[in-house]
């Protein structure tokens, strides 16, 4: 390792070299001038927080987003990729976190997936299925190259599409939290394939935020925090997690949380022993008036918390609402007063091909009829008075949901749950996708309807928002809450990181 | 070895039926193939009883009913089992002529008779017995002509068909004829064509709702099936029509195939304008097919000529001018059996 | 006047537009009336009243069955099962009503009393909704697959019933009355005043209920309905019963007013009705359309039919002239919606 950094001045060594970087959205630039260079046959990391960059920067290398500026070489040549299929084609190969094997295929038919040699529209068979077949045999050699995908399990399937990636030809293979949905038996066998590739002259950028597998797993790290680039070293050099977490927050985060007072003391939602496919034994308690954070990364297991409330997923455990026993479906949990602000707004939250104020009414439609007879008048002066109250800007109520900005589109999410005259509100990533403006609306509100008496949850993957309202957090990390922490002005940053990327916990 | 031989037995039974005393083999008579399209209809039941009787009485010749189900593809598999059950001929009735083609051949090959009902069976050049529709068509169509022209001399006639435009035999045995015989009477008639009425008799019903609004002057239909005719004189009530006053036409004559005692009521009332139907007999049909075998096993007819031979048996105008009421009262019976 | 007021005026003004499914509708009928006014110039004897009149009478049956196959549409949900039903239930009416003395087995039925007879098989018709509604909603089996598979199994014990052909004989006299019921002293029958009747209700289920709304709500999008506390699964199944029941009566109708039970009746009748609803502007994958548009489906596909029959055409002209419209009729609405919305 060491060998090669002292070579690092020589480009063409470099399996790929970034410089200057940038991708602008409208308003906010997402990636900052950007560059650093990844050895030839390396593990490279690439950590940050949610929001650092990360995300963008592999779209930028797997051509799916063309940079606003800057460079990027493989091996010194120029590579600039614009589209998925060209960046294959470039010895670029990715491992998305959905998969993108076809099931009803068998293991082979798959590897040789759109490299199929043809010839005037006819197949002809080639020396392709030799070569993958050894290809596989070299990174997993127990996957049976004739057995059916529906058949292997989601660690397998990804290393079939590992094996794709590989036998075509890449040089460079990136994967995006490739552990997400495995055990840890799988984790391991996975980390063996990675090696092995490692070693037979692919180079693996490896992109997780469980810091334990990137000090395992590693050999350089990237550090990236709010667009930026902030460090690239050997992991060897960095001095554990303290080291690498204090990289990746930086500055102490500001956040204006106010303590407030009118909290109940009688908890309304008491959860005990909360168990399913991903949560583990999670138990809590919530009060009226106060404002309660989950907080964890991506597959930590908040939203499969909020949708075992509202009775959306199956899960064992108990769960008290105010006396009441849990709700069995999403109508039972509103009749008992729990609403849920879903975690993808266009697809699970709103109606995008109704006009706004047909989405308002909708959790408490009943309302607006008498004899089942629907009192169209009486929707609209709802509508009206919800766009009024939340500020929806609109230039009328027939719009189409689809056709409003983020910030409005969750503000009808909200309107929803205000109709519905919910005493409990779950807001699963509630200004995911919205502008700063909008943003601070929906806070003000989340706080006025708390200081109203109303109970909420809000799960988040910011940090920043959740220190921001909350009254206290519970710290999620592999479907467990691995602690509790009351919200304050010495709230302990860097404990809280350690604990949601894997550190262990204790409550504080 | 035992519970195979119940098997095969089984599943014989569903393709057989046996009418009469299955497995006694005529000592030196014929074995004879009757098919039936379908086994269940009224008019079928009577043809396979009276081949039955007729063969052995005049011929001495067994005869084994091969009932179609009202299935094409049970038709075609029927033919399959004659070569198999060692059949000396076989009277087929084929929905589906291509289908059966190659089996027909593979029987004719082993030296089976082969002879069909109503169609011929592609190019095989088997001879086929074909009821004689045309000349009851023909006097139909003459029949109400005259009627009409006797009760409106002033309104010219304008005649349609409900049918089967694109079926050759209806073409040949019905619809045409049909034409021709109006023609002969007054050779000025208009005439329309036939409307595509396989749907059935709603669909049928409807036809003759949006076409006599279009043309009210349509006064002699031709209704080529009974269930159409339900249908036809449904479309006709709906538009106030449909009616004789006490044997005199007023708006339409209806003419319509299959005579049955559901038409039996209307033809013969003088106040319904459903006055001819042509009476397919089972009986004669039944013979006609029977002879025509027994011609071709001895020799009296060719095996296959190189366009198919027609053979045609009696069928009856019934009609409310010229068979009086007891006549067709007892045709029925007769045909029928009550 | 406070800013509130007046932004609230602003809103009020703008919300007074057409919506998509009134656009769609209104440009359906515009589109049946331009078809008449253009069948009345090339066919003689087109233009007249009763032939207005017969464009309705005449397909009762299918616009019936078109009420329930649209409000599953909208729902996001097939029902290709209508138009076995219809045949099964005709059948298992005559069946039931038929007396036991008859000559052969297919004139011996179960002697009931015709309302007794008509009843049960409407609860004939009722079981294959319910079979729908279960394999849809329970096991989650996509609708088309189960509805085809129950079209071909209602059909199939029609067929078992009448042994492949028709009952039509041993009826009790009362048997035809229903169907052949004459109203208000026209030759309009009781079928045609209760798909009347119908189309009228469903109009205001659809357009001023609770239960019209959830049945959009749940074709627009299932997670966010499920979400937003919408039983879907209950839901689905009551549109399954109720177009079950539909088509059972429009079978029993039919029955009563030809007096006999015939196993092939209804053949395609499911795809006329699935071609009307399209026709009258519901979207495949459901969330949108109205009964009415449906409605003027139905007229604009039995203008086609009615000049071809009035020319006397082929049949296979008739079939292209058809298709040919159709054709053209669902191009020109997604075209329109398409540009309305780019506009």
């Amino acid at each position: 390792m060491i060998v090669q950094t002292a070579f690092a001045a020589n480009a063409q060594e470099k399996a790929l070299s970034i410089r200057d970087l940038t991708k602008d959205y409208p308003g906010v630039r997402a990636v900052d001038a950007v560059s650093f260079d990844i050895d030839r046959n390396t593990v490279h990391c690439l950590v940050g927080e949610n929001g650092a960059g990360k995300s963008t920067i592999v779209k930028m290398l797997t051509g799916a987003l063309a940079p606003t500026s800057g460079s990027m070489a493989i091996l010194g040549r120029t590579y600039e990729p614009d589209s998925t299929q060209d960046a294959r084609e470039s010895g670029v190969g990715t491992l998305f976190q959905e998969l993108h094997v076809v099931d009803q295929l068998t293991v082979l038919e798959n590897l040789t997936l759109g490299m199929e040699a043809s010839r005037f529209g006819f197949l002809v068979k080639s020396d392709l299925e030799g070569r993958v077949v050894k290809t596989l045999a070299a990174i997993e050699p127990t996957i049976d190259p004739k057995a059916r995908v529906s058949s292997l399990s989601v660690a397998q399937k990804q290393i079939v599409e590992i094996a794709r990636a590989a036998s075509s030809g890449a040089s460079i293979i990136i994967m995006d939290e490739p552990t997400a949905a495995l055990s840890e038996r799988e984790v391991e066998r996975l980390f063996g394939v990675i090696r092995r590739l490692r070693d037979s002259d692919v180079t693996v950028i490896y992109i997780s935020h469980k810091l334990d597998e990137i000090f395992e797993l590693g050999d350089n790290v990237t550090v990236m925090r709010d667009g930026k680039h902030i460090a690239t070293k050997p992991l060897a050099d960095v001095n554990g997690r303290p080291e690498l977490i204090e990289m990746m927050v930086g500055r102490a985060i500001t956040h204006d949380y106010e303590p407030r007072g009118d909290i109940a003391d009688n908890p309304v939602l008491t959860v005990k022993g909360l168990t399913n496919h991903l949560l583990k034994d999670v138990s809590f308690h919530v009060k009226g008036g106060e404002i309660v954070g989950f907080y964890g990364l991506v597959g930590a297991g908040k939203t499969e918390v909020a949708r075992a409330i509202y009775g959306a997923d199956k899960a064992d455990g108990q769960i008290d609402f105010k006396g009441r026993k849990r709700a069995a479906s999403p109508k039972e949990a509103i009749a008992a007063g729990i609403a849920l602000v879903p975690e993808e707004r266009r697809t699970q939250g709103l109606f995008t091909e109704l006009a706004i104020r047909r989405n308002i009414p909708i959790m408490n439609i009943r309302k607006l009829a008498s004899f089942g007879v629907f009192q169209d008048e009486r929707e609209k002066e709802v509508a009206r008075e919800y766009v009024g109250k939340l500020g929806i800007a609109t230039n009328s109520i027939e719009k189409y949901a689809e056709k409003l900005s983020g910030g409005n589109q969750q503000k009808v999410v909200l309107s929803k749950c205000l109709f519905a005259d919910a005493d409990m509100l779950l807001l699963d990533e509630p200004t995911r996708g919205v502008d700063v403006g909008a943003k601070s609306e929906i806070y003000d509100l989340i706080r006025d309807l708390a200081n109203n008496g109303r109970a909420i949850c809000i799960f988040s993957s910011e940090l920043e928002e959740v220190l921001g309202i909350c009254d206290r957090v519970f710290l999620m990390y592999d479907g467990r809450i691995q602690a509790e922490i009351k919200n304050g002005t010495e709230v302990d940053i860097p404990h809280i990181l350690n604990v949601v990327t894997g550190g262990g916990g204790e409550n504080k | 070895m035992q519970r195979r031989n119940v098997l095969k037995a089984g599943l014989l039974a569903t393709t057989l039926t046996f009418v009469g005393g299955a497995g006694a083999f005529a000592e030196d008579g014929k074995r004879i193939a009757f098919f039936v399209s379908d086994l269940s209809n009224v008019f079928h039941q009577s043809q396979a009883a009276e081949a039955e009787r007729y063969a052995k009485e005049k011929y001495g010749a067994e005869v084994v009913v091969f009932d179609g189900q009202a299935d094409s593809a049970m038709m075609t598999q029927n033919v399959d089992q004659v070569v198999a059950g060692g059949f000396d001929a076989a009277t087929l009735h084929i929905w589906d002529a291509e289908a059966a083609t190659p089996g027909v051949e593979d029987a004719l090959a082993d030296d089976v008779v082969m002879t069909s009902f109503f169609s011929p069976i592609t190019d095989t050049g088997i001879p086929t017995a074909r009821s004689d529709e045309a000349a009851v068509s023909f006097e139909m169509g003459a029949q109400m002509a005259k009627a009409w022209k006797e009760a409106h001399p002033d309104k010219p006639i304008v005649m349609v068909q409900l049918g089967w435009p694109n079926h050759t035999e209806v073409n040949s045995g019905r619809t045409a004829p049909f034409a021709e015989g109006v023609l002969s009477v007054d050779p000025d008639a208009e005439n329309l064509g036939a409307l595509d009425s396989s749907k059935g008799q709603e669909a049928a019903k409807q036809i003759i709702v949006d076409l006599l609004t279009q043309r009210p002057e349509v006064n002699l239909i031709y209704s080529e099936a009974s269930n159409l005719t339900v249908g036809t004189m449904a479309g006709l009530a709906q538009l106030g029509r449909g009616k004789f006053d006490n044997g005199k036409p007023l708006t339409e004559i209806v003419a319509s195939v299959d005579f049955d005692s559901v038409e039996f009521e209307q033809v013969y009332d003088p106040n319904s304008s459903l006055k001819v139907s042509m009476g397919l007999p089972p009986v004669e049909t039944a013979q006609g097919r029977i002879d025509l075998i027994m011609d071709v096993l001895d020799g009296k007819v060719q095996s296959t000529s190189d366009t198919a031979e027609e053979f045609f048996y009696k069928a009856y105008t019934v009609s409310y001018w010229s068979m009086p009421k007891e006549e067709a009262e007892q045709w029925l019976k007769d045909q029928f059996g009550g | 006047m406070t800013d509130q007021a007046v932004a609230g005026r602003r809103l009020a003004k703008q919300d007074n537009r057409l919506s998509d499914e009134m656009f769609i509708t209104s440009l359906v009928a515009g589109a049946a009336v331009a078809l008449f006014l253009l069948a009345s110039i090339l066919v003689p004897n087109f233009f007249q009243f009763q032939n207005v009149v017969n464009l309705v009478t005449n397909n009762w049956a299918v616009i019936s069955l078109g009420v329930g196959v649209t409000f599953l549409l909208v729902s996001g949900n097939f029902d290709l099962s209508v138009g076995g039903i219809v045949a099964l239930s005709g059948v298992l009416a005559v069946w039931f009503a038929q007396a036991t003395d008859g000559a052969n087995a297919l004139s011996s039925g179960w002697g009931m009393p015709t309302w007794l007879a008509m009843v049960c098989a409407l609860i004939g018709a009722m079981s294959i909704g319910a079979v729908n509604a279960a394999f849809v909603v329970a096991l989650r089996v996509p609708s088309i697959i189960v509805t085809l598979g129950t079209m071909m199994l209602a059909r199939g014990i029609a067929q078992v019933v009448t042994q492949g052909s028709q009952r039509n004989t041993n009826l009790p006299a009362d048997f035809g009355t229903l169907g052949n019921m004459t109203m208000f002293g026209t030759s309009i029958k009781l079928p045609v005043v209760l798909m009347a009747t119908l189309i009228f209700v469903a109009v205001f289920v659809e357009r001023k209920t609770v239960f019209g709304r959830l049945t959009y709500l749940i074709g627009a999008n299932p997670v966010a309905s499920r979400l937003s506390g919408v039983d879907n699964a209950r839901h689905v199944v009551k549109l399954y019963l109720f177009s079950a029941v539909m088509a059972g009566v429009v079978g029993i109708l039919l029955a009563s007013e030809f007096k006999s039970g015939f196993s092939n009746r209804g053949t395609l009748m499911e795809f006329d009705a699935l071609v009307i609803s399209l026709l009258g502007g519901v979207a495949i994958a459901g969330g949108f359309g109205s009964v009415i548009g449906m409605f003027f489906g139905a007229i604009i596909l039995a203008t086609v039919t009615s000049a071809a029959t009035g020319l006397v055409l082929s049949p296979d002209w008739q079939f292209t002239l058809k298709a040919i419209a159709v054709f053209i009729a669902i191009m020109a609405q997604t075209w329109a919606l398409a540009r309305r919305h780019a506009g």
